[in-house]
């Protein structure tokens, strides 16, 4: 992480923009060894934790991610959590500019399984918003987790 | 090369972070 994806320019930009980061080396003593630790589990690094200002975890991941994969998610994340703070507009807004822009990172099937849920939210029910994404996500990434997941849509309403 | 501005301690983090702000937690594995 220190080494490529941290360094980036647009890493950087990226987190400037919308993150305050923290990073804690678990090898060396960290007075916030601790307080960083509660509450998760780290059990290989680098982990990765998201949380919204009042410390609830909004996504936790293992493994390293080149720069561009790396800024796909971190947008994913903003979108996540104007999601989990009711905000389904601001969060369709975020998905739709993953899905538009991040083609080819790792992210980008689950961004549209999201974008297909905020789309239903923010509708609101908006059985259409939903059926359009993961019907794309179920043809574009047929085997993918997420294009397994949303496979279901034949079943959803018209 | 740009430079990231890491806060110095988790409450500092939690300091600076907006209402809408998030954090973003790193724990590595790394010597040095």
């Amino acid at each position: 992480m220190d080494a490529v994806t941290y360094p980036n320019e647009a890493v950087v930009a990226a987190i400037e923009r919308d993150f305050v980061p923290f990073k804690i080396n678990m090898l060396e003593r960290h007075p916030d060894f601790k307080a960083a630790c509660a509450g998760g589990r780290v059990m290989w690094g680098p982990t990765i934790v998201i949380a919204d200002s009042r410390g609830s975890e909004v996504r936790r991941w293992v493994g390293w991610l080149p720069p561009r994969s790396f800024v796909a998610e971190l947008a994913f994340c903003r979108a996540l959590g104007d999601y989990n703070h009711g905000k389904f507009a601001a969060a369709l807004g975020g998905f739709d500019a993953v899905v538009e822009r991040d083609s080819g990172t790792e992210i980008h099937p689950e961004a549209l399984y999201w974008q297909g849920i905020a789309g239903f939210m923010a509708g609101p029910k908006d059985w259409g918003a939903l059926r359009r994404s993961w019907t794309r996500l179920a043809e574009e990434y047929p085997g993918n987790r997420f294009g397994t997941h949303a496979s279901v849509v034949e079943d959803a309403p018209e | 090369m740009g430079e990231i501005a890491w806060a110095e301690t988790l409450a500092g983090a939690k300091t600076r972070a907006t209402d809408d702000g998030l954090l973003l937690l790193t724990y590595l594995f790394a010597p040095g």
